[in-house]
């Protein structure tokens, strides 16, 4: 029993933190958000396990925490509030070029951001060739040019 | 509800009450956060300059040092200090309740016990301690094994024991 509190808990509060802490948390993985995921990783290793090594306590663990992702995404489908609080939902950040406030400020977006994800996706050189950039649901920025900008 | 908007052509999923909540729910998660790094520190859950305590006892004879704010399986060390006018005999004979015992393991005693008997609840230790003027400090090493709440008792044998109570957190 203690294995499977213990570890629907830390995925419990893990999901919680990273959803406090924004969509843009994680979104890129910068050098800095990498160490960021190693240090999380090997911190709740030990709040996992405890001082139970054995094979059954790793597997109780994976399948508590597989079996209850897949509870949750069922139960998302079926309730689509329920999505929406778990996941959010997308953010219009720029319209012809021009951030939107307070939507772009409130989810720490900048033009500088908008332009990397314009230039990786689409080869485009200036603000003025995007028609939409939306935060989506997973913290990644899609672009979406004006017709006949993207080479 | 949730629902598919037209945005000026782009057609997206929008509910601006549900975003505004969200942004709001945010912030106040990371005030949240912050407080606890801000405990954290101070010693509220664990090791700082909150986490200990020092009571000592009403004839003065005695005090002890503990972790008030600690945490489950983590080691600490229980202070006694007994008052050399307090040592008779050469010998200093601590008592430890039962119910306090049950809420932590022992690690080790220093200095090590010459003798140790359980009677009525009650864990005995008994210490050679010659006769000086220093009072004599009694560590015990222990460690929390379940969370919350948790009390119990120490003191010398014969005089009043004193209530340790520990936050112990999971």
């Amino acid at each position: 029993m203690d294995a499977v509190l213990r570890s629907l808990a830390v995925y419990v509060f893990i999901f919680v933190v990273f959803r406090l802490a924004g969509k843009r948390t994680f979104a890129e993985l910068t050098p800095f958000d990498f160490i960021l995921l190693l240090i999380v990783a090997e911190s709740t290793q030990q709040a996992l396990l405890g001082d139970d090594f054995s094979l059954t306590n790793a597997f109780i663990i994976i399948i508590t925490l597989v079996s209850f992702d897949i509870g949750l995404s069922l139960l998302k489908r079926q309730f689509p509030k329920l999505d929406m609080l778990l996941e959010g939902l997308p953010v219009v950040v720029m319209e012809n070029g021009a951030l939107l406030q307070p939507q772009a400020r409130k989810s720490r977006v900048d033009e500088e951001d908008v332009l990397t994800q314009a230039r990786v996706q689409h080869g485009l050189e200036r603000l003025e060739q995007i028609k939409f950039a939306v935060l989506e649901r997973n913290g990644g920025i899609s672009v979406i040019p004006h017709e006949g900008e993207a080479p | 509800m949730v629902e598919f908007r037209d945005y000026h052509g782009l057609q997206v999923q929008q509910n601006h009450r549900f975003q505004t909540w969200e942004w709001t729910l945010q912030r106040v998660g990371w005030i949240v956060m912050a407080l606890a790094v801000l405990l954290s520190l101070a010693g509220f859950a664990g090791p700082g300059p909150v986490s200990h305590n020092t009571t000592q006892s009403p004839d003065g004879s005695y005090q002890i040092t503990y972790a008030k704010y600690w945490r489950q399986r983590k080691p600490f060390t229980l202070e006694v200090q007994v008052k050399p006018e307090a040592a008779s005999g050469g010998k200093v004979r601590l008592m430890l309740s039962q119910d306090y015992l049950d809420l932590v393991d022992i690690e080790r005693i220093t200095p090590e016990p010459s003798k140790s008997e359980l009677q009525d609840s009650w864990q005995t230790y008994e210490f050679d301690a010659a006769a000086g003027k220093e009072p004599v400090t009694i560590s015990f090493h222990l460690e929390p094994q379940s969370y919350g709440v948790g009390s119990g008792q120490v003191g010398p044998e014969g005089a009043q024991p004193l209530e340790i109570k520990h936050f112990i957190f999971p």
